[in-house]
């Protein structure tokens, strides 16, 4: 799993791009990652065009950060492909989740 | 560190050899300097002594020569005087000159004519002509007038020549001779100081010069440098008597024998320290680099992970109070990993005992029914589990689920899960909401965020009605009797422990005799291959359509067929399988 991240000019919107798996094994890296960004964040973006597989651990992780954004602003998933979409729908986390 | 030691080597190497240089130039210098001086005092005081000796010499050849001139004169004088005739008489006049040994013989009267001249030339010249001859004109009047002349040049080429005269004895007029002074030639020009100067040697190349002393009060010598002929040279001056002698010495013929001790004390010192700096790096690359890099070595084998690794450099007690100390520090280092290693795999093996303890392992298989599961445990996560109880004598409540986690958390939460799921569809309350009251409980205090998924269902077994949720989890197999394979899509209902606000419904799906369900996790077709790719629902769909057999046997086959499939790829998620076959509607 690869992760970049950038922040618009206010720093109100941060976006960060995703690429690979979110597995057992790198969901708790997406995990850091996002805990030291979500100061001043109104708006975060999880671009998963290149996202093939999130796992239960990688759910885990969209969840906390989706509760986490619930209070304060709003998280929005992008470019969610087939395969990823259709663990969202058979968890019903596509029901709770800003699917784009 | 060698590159520095040597450069902090280099630097002292070339700072001595420096120094030792700058002070032999010193020394040596000041020793070429004063012999130098000391060679030009000699030389000066030798050319002094000569001087005063040719000016001594000079001073008694002209007085010797005078009065020998003196005598000449005087006799001729007298010859004259007893025979005034032999004036008349000029081949015995020239027999005389020749006696006498003188050049020119000259007689006057008393008006001062020349009456008698050999050359004859001379005759009937007037002494009073020419301020040289004049000065004989007062022989004229003193009967004992004697005069010697200084050499001076004379006639067209100005040859020296050298005049002394007397008084006429026999009647007033001059007698006068004329010669060249050769002896006080010869001695004026050995006492001529430059012809001293011209061959006076010092040294080598060093040379005389011979001035007038300007300052005749100055007895002092002097010593100064200046530049003679183009060469810089060092100067000693020293006054003798109305002389003032300079005597040089090129300074590269001073420091002839300077520079040839240096040249080889450069050498002998490029030799003497290269030596040292080679022996030094040499010692230094055995004693001390070689160890660091040992150590070096030794450590990188450590940081890549190899712990048995020893270090062992005794080449100073330095370094074995290093290897001692580096030795403990990894030992120690090792010692803490491996207990906490075990410490993880104890918690690990603890959340995977729970895991399976509450596994029920009795399969039922009876008249209506059979059943059978599995759960094969990863070992990184745990959080898988099924569950089957009756509820009373009618009805058959089956549960898979998938608790996202690992270790004794996960397995806490899956074991209260499962018996609250137990306890609640015991109770007799509908799938649905006995996932809603979970649902309640699971979401309060979830810091973790931890969710599960579940397929719960109930079947009726004298009607085949079965009731069932699906809570996020994966999509369950029913094969009818005679047909294949399908997936059994309900609506889907979100994972349990994520919200309260999305409700379950119960869906009722009809079984009949002969029917069979599958219940798995998504251990099943999330499990990779060495391609990375997944089983997927298409695969485990065609693999389960090929099968026969018991539930049990079914189970182990799609076991042995995802392992076949993974072939050594690291079970990464729990795998947990439910076969359910259902055959009666009725009761016997």
């Amino acid at each position: 799993m690869n992760l970049s991240m950038k922040k618009n000019e206010d720093g109100t919107v941060l976006t960060v791009i995703v690429d690979g798996s979110i597995d057992t094994v790198t969901a708790p890296e997406l995990e850091n990652r996002l805990e030291g960004a979500y100061a001043g964040v109104k708006e975060l973006i999880l671009d998963f065009a290149g996202v093939d597989y999130v796992s239960s651990a990688g759910l885990r992780v969209i969840m906390g950060a989706d509760q986490r954004m619930s209070g304060t602003g709003r998280l929005i998933l992008k470019n969610v492909n087939e395969d990823v979409r259709e663990v969202f729908e058979m968890t019903g986390f596509d029901e709770l989740l800003n699917i784009e | 560190m060698k590159k520095l030691f040597q450069k902090w080597l280099l630097v002292f190497v070339a700072g001595a050899f420096l120094l030792t240089f700058g002070v032999s130039w010193l020394i040596h210098s000041s020793l070429a300097q004063k012999s130098a001086l000391e060679l030009l005092r000699i030389k000066l005081d030798d050319a002094s002594r000569q001087v005063e000796h040719t000016q001594t010499n000079l001073t008694t050849v002209v007085q010797m020569s005078e009065a020998s001139a003196l005598s000449k004169a005087r006799a001729l004088a007298y010859m004259i005087e007893m025979d005034p005739d032999v004036l008349k008489r000029p081949e015995e006049l020239d027999e005389i000159r020749r006696r006498l040994d003188v050049d020119q013989l000259h007689v006057s009267d008393e008006n001062g004519i020349l009456i008698a001249s050999i050359p004859r030339s001379y005759e009937g010249y007037d002494m009073a002509g020419s301020e040289q001859s004049a000065e004989f004109l007062s022989a004229l009047k003193d009967p004992g007038f004697e005069l010697v002349q200084a050499p001076a040049p004379n006639g067209i080429l100005k040859i020296l020549f050298q005049y002394a005269g007397v008084a006429r004895k026999d009647r007033p007029g001059i007698v006068q001779i004329g010669y060249r002074p050769e002896r006080i030639e010869e001695a004026m020009k050995i006492a001529d100081v430059q012809y001293i100067a011209s061959t006076f040697r010092i040294g080598h190349k060093g040379t005389l010069r011979i001035t007038e002393n300007t300052d005749p009060g100055n007895r002092r010598e002097k010593v100064f440098y200046e530049s003679v002929d183009g060469l810089s040279s060092l100067c000693l001056s020293i006054p003798c008597g109305k002389y003032l002698l300079t005597g040089n010495l090129p300074e590269e013929e001073m420091y002839v024998s300077r520079n040839s001790v240096l040249q080889i004390l450069v050498i002998a010192n490029l030799l003497l320290f290269g030596v040292i700096f080679i022996l030094v790096s040499i010692l230094l690359q055995k004693v001390v680099i070689s160890g660091i890099y040992s150590v070096n070595r030794s450590l990188e084998e450590i940081t890549n992970g190899n712990l048995e690794e020893k270090i062992a450099v005794s080449i100073t007690s330095e370094f074995q109070e290093l290897s001692h100390g580096i030795n403990s520090t990894v030992s120690a280092l090792k010692k803490s990993i491996e207990s906490e290693a075990r410490r993880i795999d104890a918690e690990l093996e603890m959340g995977r005992t729970i895991q399976t303890s509450v596994l029920p392992v009795d399969f039922p298989d009876n008249a209506q029914f059979r059943l059978c599961a599995g759960m094969y445990a990863a070992r990184e996560v745990g959080g898988d589990f099924y569950d089957f109880f009756m509820i009373g004598d009618r009805r058959l409540a089956v549960l898979v689920a998938d608790v996202s986690g690992k270790g004794i958390t996960a397995a806490l939460y899956m074991m209260n899960s499962k018996a609250l799921l137990k306890e609640l569809i015991q109770a007799g309350i509908s799938p649905a909401e006995a996932l809603t009251q979970a649902n309640l409980e699971l979401c309060r205090n979830n810091k973790a965020h931890m969710f599960m998924t579940a397929f719960l269902a109930v079947l009726d077994l004298d009607s085949g009605n079965l009731s069932c949720v699906n809570a996020g989890h994966n999509p369950p197999l029913l094969k009818h009797s005679g047909g294949s394979w399908e997936y059994l899509r309900l609506k889907h209902s979100v994972a349990l422990g994520v919200t309260t606000r999305k409700p379950y419904s119960d869906v009722t799906v009809e079984l009949r005799p002969g029917d069979r369900l599958l219940l798995y996790t998504d251990g099943v077709t999330e499990a990779r291959n060495a391609k990375n790719e997944l089983f997927g629902e298409p695969r485990l769909r065609e693999t389960l359509n090929r099968m026969n057999g018991t539930p049990s046997e079914l189970i182990a086959e799609l076991k042995s067929t995802l392992e076949r499939f993974s072939s050594g790829v690291p079970q990464s998620d729990d795998i947990t399988m439910l076969v359910l076959d259902y055959f009666n509607a009725h009761h016997p």
